[in-house]
């Protein structure tokens, strides 16, 4: 179109008639007066009435526009957005979901359930329906959660010094074992102790193939397995069942401590050692040991022996429980051992000893240590015999045999002297590790061997030397079963993906090898384990299994405790061995006392395979408090006669070997004794374990002693050197203030005298040892929970399963050995240690320390602002985001239980180990106070599913706190105050009920019950 | 001179008897030109080469010390010897032992000025500054020693804000941030207040014109007029009154940080009198330490005479038989009121692992100062110096005693411990104390360390007879 045509379209006007069209005057002025006077005139709208001058255009532009304006205004239509959701079933994000699997210590399984969260493991605890664990823990469990997620941990397979595919390693591997078998060498699996039935199947089908499976395990000692299979015919270590024992007698078995069912024991012996004046009764612990052990600590009765005495003391006990009970056969056992050898004052302990353990309606048991003499094995035979302890539904019953605990000599024996002749072509190492823990004529022999293969979850010591390594995966990570004593089997099923792809589980490998082999023909490892325990389900004739295998597999994954029939139907009988038999196996010894060194496992790291955990390592040492390393532990005496002063270093020298260790003075310990724990001195096998400690491998020699713990002939050189040694705690001496409080059990069947003394407080009626104090600040009311604690002192034994709990659940950082020194340690709970007595042979008080939630909180009022506040709950908690650092809560604490970022603790954290954080839990940074909070995640936890229930309470049982679910000994008591059937209430007010520091008027939310001392007839 | 003289020829014309009265205050008897040259000439002329040195010394350890501040802020609090039972350690007795310091510039001005006691004139200037100095070091402790100073430095005070969060009223250390305050601010308006018909004066004096231009500036277009005078004095005289209540508040407050905590040893209610007296004890031995310097090497020693040395001598033994007392109080009461956890914290102090530190403090505070029983030592001006010294070497030790002595073994044995520091510390310590002579030299340099229209005041002759 042209310009002009577009002018002529714009131009365009439309007329309604001629006149306008020719644009008459007089029209147009009609039609404009016509446009501006809609209406005629007279005509008078409504809205003039009332004042208002629009017209009907105006209103109607107006009312367009803003109809326009409306419309704008209008928010945005709603397109409803549709997640893609690829979520796995069951898990709801911020929802924890727990699994059962079970952890195998040695051949202890310990049934555990697993929490996770949103995928990942992230806190680890007993299982309620496991026989052993009981929904307890230990430390040694707990911090497995961190081995998990070490990233020292190797991810990559190696041949030949370099990165290669796994399946490569395997294949050579395979090939090695092949080769062997045709060039006629023979191929060795050492294999660490395990209570797998399924595994050992596959091992067994390994022996048929001529391949030679044993058991080569850091920490074991053969000799009760040698006793009872002379004695009662079974190559395996008894479990005793304490629950059933009144009196134990404990000679140097530490079955509190570093014994492997030591959380089993410590659950049947702490829950009858809270008397009441109710239940008067309690269990007596009689402890003879040389070194101060957990157990020790616990003794009512503790006799310092130096081991050289253990014999003639066993004999001695034997010969009075003979005469008390007019068995006199056992005498002339007893007088093969040369009681008479004993000095006075012994004899006449071992004689109240022996009165206690026969006391009328009262079973007594004699315990000894597993790495004792075979005349003290037998010593104890005669004396379990003589007290009846011995026999089905007793306290040692026969049916009740660790799994896979036969000797481990003849094998070693065995594999050294094919080493020796050069008969072996291949060593396979699965878990185990000779070069760390074997003996120096162990290691040069298999230096010679060349087809070596290692598979463990660091590239350790072994893998280091080995010509093939492949990751092993963690045991949350795999597929396996494991065996009780008891026979209970329980699934150990993975919680998590491997986290490093290029790892194989244990069991995996055998299997393979197995199946190349062809031995097997499943596909999988897997669908051979459930293939056994579809097996086991068909013959099964209980009546409750389920109908379907399907559905007994998830029940057994559910429950994660499973007797099968077998074990229901089990029946054991064993011969009763005559004194004569049992005499056969008592020499006469001497009580010469040299000086010796003994050797234990550490009660922090046991046998040292999981030495790369910082939690581990900084959990100080129940007895010791040292972390970071392990000492040398001797008497003052012994030290002042050897002209040593602690943390000097000196050389230690056994008949099997030396090591260097630094000294460390140790109340409670014999003379003449050195004491020193294995699993430390770590050379390969990740950054944090390597130089910590010494290796006290070096002393023992399993092949030669078949044991790698027990006292050794020691000769000792000094050295001008001195060593820093780190502990937690440095003064041990009450100090004569009322700390930790105790009664005896005389006093409670007495039942008319106060059970404590107490502290005089001022303004306190002296009758009313429950009532408050007066105060000057307004008293808080608490009208829903009010939380509180009640810790048993009798029952606590010391084990530090608490700390590590607390550690795992509440993202505590670990600080490293040089903040330990300058007393920087971060754990919330804590264990103080007292010495009362006699320095040379004292009694232990251990006390739980953690905050106590006072009600008048002395931290809460210096804090400028207001960062650390009391809540309507009763709990005293720490505001991180507010906090600024003066550190003044700290000052003011009188518990000292406040623990301040000194640095950024977990800037130094390396992947993965982030993903061991409770994601509950904040992480808090430097320049923050933090201490324990009751684990207020779990309480508003419980709070929510309470309210998710209907109810505004929680019920007793369901608020826990991390400490008191790990406790072995039960003896952390928490709940609600204010709810009257809560255990916590009835408790508050026991007899042996106080506060620590109650004079200073804090009012804390923790009741200590005091320890109980059983003082009943040692007459 | 070409500066007008105002009075002096009426000064030279009357010869008074006070001498055998009373010492005079200024020596030499100089006229008022001669006092205004005096002090003028020590601004005007230029600085040496000693005083470079002297700055260059002062700065580099002032520096030192603020690079270790910000290491500890950058890295934490970590690289302190802190630890668990010993939360507060050297921070905090540097922060009390500067608060000390600063005491005696107030007590100078406000309270011998309201008790009219005219030997002040001389020292009143310098005490005021050094106030201000030690305030400001030991305003920088309570800061620096938190874990995260940068929330502390405004978290501390109260200010309204959306989650209504306010500071707690209740604890000593949030009263510590209005006491150090109010005493900072009152201690310099009060001295600048001082300072301005001193400023006008040198404004006067001085040639160039540069200097003449500054003072101008800072003399706040001072007259000199009678009004301005009268006006002026009355102001002074009320801001003394505001001040003298300030010298017993800040020191009592800040023994309050100890006083009102539950731990054995700190808890006592001895504390306050105790702390203000300590604090002028401190106070004065430092005023006699910088005086001493002071008349040396600005040769002031008309001005700053033995009389006012042997006042504040004086001064000085009274308040550490004070402290002395106080010492043994403590040890009384803990025996008297029977409480086992206070008699082992002061038996733990004379004999356990800081007994070092206990008995260093005695000996400074209690044993050096009674030498000036004899008038001639309280003249002697080496035997001063030195006992000045050891007095501030003494208090500094008082409050470390306190400190860490009560805190390392208190309530449960189990989690005792031991405090030790490290070099960062005792960097941070030594740069406060090169910041501080820093400060001062500049004041010493470039403002009239002598109050001149006070001395003048005192001349004889200056003032009405009324005999």
């Amino acid at each position: 179109m042209s310009q002009k045509g577009k002018r002529l379209l714009h131009t365009r006007k439309g007329w309604k008639t001629l006149k306008e069209f020719f644009r008459d005057p007089a029209t147009l002025a009609k039609m404009k007066e016509r446009r501006e006077n809609e209406f005629p005139a007279g005509f008078q709208s409504p809205a003039e009435d009332n004042g208002i001058t629009m017209d009907r255009r105006t209103f109607l532009a107006l009312l367009s526009a803003s109809m326009a304006v409306t419309a704008t205004a209008c928010r945005r239509p709603d397109y409803k957005l549709v997640p893609a959701v690829k979520s796995v079933e069951y898990r709801v994000p911020g929802v924890a979901n727990y699994y059962t699997t079970v952890f195998q210590h040695g051949n202890v399984a310990y049934g555990v359930e697993v929490k996770t969260r949103e995928g990942r493991p992230v806190h680890l605890n007993g299982n309620v329906d496991h026989p052993v664990s009981g929904g307890k823990s230990s430390a040694l469990l707990q911090a497995q959660l961190l081995t998990l997620y070490d990233p020292d941990r190797m991810t990559t397979a190696r041949l030949n010094g370099r990165s290669a595919p796994p399946k490569t390693v395997l294949k050579s591997l395979i090939d090695a074992i092949g080769v062997a078998a045709i060039s006629g060498g023979k191929t060795y699996f050492l294999v660490e102790e395990h209570c797998s039935p399924t595994l050992e199947s596959l091992y067994q089908l390994l022996q048929e193939e001529g391949i030679e499976v044993i058991q080569f395990p850091g920490v074991f000692a053969d000799t009760p397995a040698a006793v009872n299979q002379q004695l009662f015919g079974v190559d395996g270590e008894f479990v005793p069942q304490l629950q059933k024992a009144d009196t134990i007698l404990s000679v140097d078995a530490d079955f509190l401590g570093t014994d492997k069912l030591w959380v089993y024991h410590t659950r049947h012996f702490a829950s009858g050692r809270s008397p009441s004046p109710e239940h008067p009764e309690m269990k007596k612990l009689l402890v003879a040991e040389a070194a101060l052990s957990l157990t020790g600590a616990k003794a009512d009765h503790r006799i310092k022996l130096h081991p050289a005495q253990y014999n003639n003391f066993l004999a001695t006990v034997l010969l009075s429980v003979a005469e008390l009970t007019g068995q006199n056969q056992w005498k002339t056992v007893a007088q093969k051992a040369n009681p008479s050898a004993l000095e006075a004052a012994l004899q006449e302990q071992a004689k109240q000893v022996a009165a206690a353990l026969t006391q009328q309606g009262q079973q007594g048991v004699v315990l000894v240590g597993a790495h004792l003499s075979q005349t003290a094995h037998a010593l104890a035979a005669a004396l379990n015999q003589a007290l009846g302890a011995f026999g089905k539904g007793k306290v040692f019953d026969p049916r009740y045999v660790l799994p896979y605990s036969h000797q481990k000599q003849p094998g070693l024996q065995k594999f050294l002297q094919d080493l020796a002749a050069g008969n072996v072509q291949t060593v396979v190492f699965l878990n185990t590790n000779p070069y760390y823990y074997g003996s120096a004529q162990l290691q040069e022999l298999l230096d010679k061997v060349e087809e070596k293969y290692s598979c463990s979850l660091y590239y350790d010591e072994t893998a280091r030397r080995s010509k093939g390594f492949i990751p092993a995966a963690h045991f949350l990570e795999h597929w396996n079963d494991a065996e009780a004593f008891d026979g209970t089997l329980t699934l150990q099923q993975p919680v998590i993906a491997p986290l490093n792809e290029n790892s194989i589980d244990v069991p995996s490998l055998v299997f393979e090898v197995a199946k190349a082999l062809g031995k097997v023909e499943d596909e999988n490892f897997f669908a051979y384990l459930q293939g056994r325990w579809e097996a086991e389900w068909e013959v099964s004739e209980a009546e409750d299994i389920a109908d379907y295998f399907s559905d007994h597999w998830i029940n057994v994954l559910r429950k994660g405790a499973y007797v099968p029939w077998a074990a229901q139907t089990r029946e054991v009988s064993v011969a009763t061995p005559t004194p004569e038999q049992i005499g056969a196996l008592v020499q006469s010894t001497s009580a010469a006392q040299n000086l010796v060194c003994y050797v234990t496992p550490d009660y922090t790291l046991y046998d040292g395979k999981y030495a790369n955990n910082a939690w581990l390592l900084e959990l100080p040492d129940p007895i010791t408090k040292v972390v970071w390393d392990n000492v040398a532990a001797m008497s003052y005496q012994t030290a002042k006669k050897l002209h040593l002063k602690q943390e000097d270093v000196i050389e230690l020298e056994t008949p099997r070997g030396k090591v260097l260790a630094a000294v460390y003075l140790q109340p409670g310990m014999a003379d003449d004794v050195i004491h020193i724990t294995l699993g430390w001195g770590r050379t390969a096998g990740g950054i944090v374990s390597e130089r910590k400690g010494s290796n006290a491998y070096r002393l023992v020699n399993g092949v030669v002693d078949g044991q790698t713990i027990g006292y050794y002939e020691a000769k000792l050189q000094t050295t001008k050197h001195r060593y820093p040694v780190v502990t937690t705690q440095e003064h041990f001496l009450m100090e004569g203030r009322p700390i930790v409080l105790e009664t005896t059990l005389s006093r409670i069947q007495a039942g008319n005298e106060e059970l404590i003394e107490r502290v005089e407080v001022p303004g306190k009626p002296e009758d009313q040892p429950f009532a408050k104090p007066p105060s000057i600040m307004a008293e808080y009311e608490y009208e829903g929970h009010r939380w509180a604690m009640v810790i048993d002192l009798s029952k606590c034994t010391g084990c530090s399963a608490c700390i590590i709990a607390c550690q795992a659940e509440n993202n505590v950082p670990t600080v490293g050995k040089d903040e330990v020194r300058r007393g920087r340690e971060m754990h919330w709970i804590r264990l103080d240690l007292y010495y009362i007595g006699d320095p040379e042979n004292p009694e232990v008080a251990v006390q739980p320390m953690l905050c106590q939630h006072c009600e008048n909180a002395p931290c809460e009022n210096v804090c400028p602002v207001a960062a650390t506040v009391h809540s309507p709950e009763g709990l005293n908690e720490m505001v991180y985001n507010r906090c600024v650092g003066t550190r003044y809560c700290l000052n003011n604490c009188p518990y000292k239980v406040r623990r301040f970022n000194f640095y950024d603790y977990h800037t130094e954290t390396r992947s993965p180990i982030e993903m061991v954080f409770n994601p509950n839990v904040t992480v808090r940074m430097r320049g923050v106070m933090e201490k324990c909070t009751f684990c207020v995640q779990r309480l508003n936890e419980a709070k929510w599913h309470a309210r998710q229930q209907g109810r505004d309470r929680v019920k007793d049982g369901e608020a826990v706190t991390a400490c008191q679910q790990a406790c072995p000994a039960d003896a952390i008591i928490f709940g609600d105050r204010n709810d009257p059937q809560s255990r916590v209430h009835q408790l508050w007010t026991s007899e042996r009920g106080y506060w620590v520091l109650e004079e200073w008027n804090t009012r804390p939310q923790v009741t200590y019950l005091a320890n109980v001392r059983n003082d009943d007839t040692v007459a | 001179m070409e500066v007008q003289e105002y009075a002096g020829a009426e000064a030279k014309q009357k010869r008074w008897d006070w001498g055998k009265l009373r010492e005079p205050l200024v020596l030499g008897e100089p006229t008022l030109h001669k006092v205004t040259a005096d002090i003028g000439q020590i601004i005007d002329r230029p600085p040496t080469v000693k005083f470079w040195i002297a700055i260059l010394i002062t700065g580099t350890l002032a520096a030192i010390g603020f690079a270790c501040i910000a290491y500890t802020v950058a890295v934490g609090i970590g690289v302190w010897g802190n630890n668990n039972p010993v939360g507060w350690g050297w921070a905090i007795t540097n922060f009390v032992w500067w608060i000390g310091i600063g005491h005696a510039g107030t007590l100078i001005s406000a309270i011998l000025y309201l008790f009219q006691q005219k030997w002040r004139t001389a020292i009143n200037r310098a005490a005021e500054a050094m106030t201000i100095f030690a305030v400001m070091q030991a305003g920088l402790f309570p800061l620096i020693h938190t874990g995260r100073p940068w929330l502390a430095v405004y978290w501390l005070f109260p200010y309204p804000n959306q989650m209504q969060m306010w500071v707690n009223f209740r604890s000593p250390l949030e009263w510590d941030v209005f006491a150090v305050g109010t005493y900072f601010t009152v201690s310099l308006v009060f001295w600048y207040t001082g300072l301005i018909p001193d400023f006008a004066t040198l404004r006067n004096f001085f040639r160039s014109k540069v200097k003449r231009s500054v003072y101008t500036f800072f003399s706040l277009g001072w007259t000199g007029s009678t009004r301005a005078w009268r006006h002026y004095e009355m102001a002074y005289l009320i801001l003394a009154g505001l001040s003298t209540p300030l010298v017993l508040s800040v020191h009592s407050i800040v023994s309050m940080d100890f006083a009102m905590a539950i731990l054995p040893g700190w808890h006592t209610t001895i504390f306050p009198p105790y702390f203000v007296a300590g604090a002028i004890f401190s106070g004065f031995a430092m005023v006699i330490t910088l005086m001493v310097i002071a008349r040396e090497v600005l040769g002031l020693h008309n001005y700053i005479t033995l009389y006012h040395f042997d006042n504040m001598n004086k001064i000085l033994l009274a308040t550490g038989m004070m402290v002395g007392y106080a010492y043994s109080m403590e040890f009384f009461i803990a025996w008297y009121g029977a409480n086992p956890y206070e008699q082992f914290v002061f038996i733990n102090r004379a004999t356990g692992p800081y007994w070092w530190a206990y008995w260093t403090m005695v000996f400074c505070n209690v044993v050096v100062p009674q030498i000036f029983w004899s008038k001639k030592m309280r003249r002697n001006i080496p035997v001063m110096f030195v006992a000045s010294i050891l007095v501030n070497v003494g208090m500094w030790f008082e409050r470390f005693t306190i400190i860490a002595t009560s805190l390392h073994r208190d309530f449960l044995p189990a989690s005792w411990g031991y405090y030790a520091p490290t070099w960062v510390e005792v960097g941070i310590y030594v740069g406060t104390i090169g910041f501080f002579l820093t400060l001062f030299m500049l004041f010493a340099k470039y403002v009239p360390i002598i109050a001149i229209s006070e001395v003048k005041a005192v001349l004889p002759g200056s003032q009405p007879k009324h005999h």
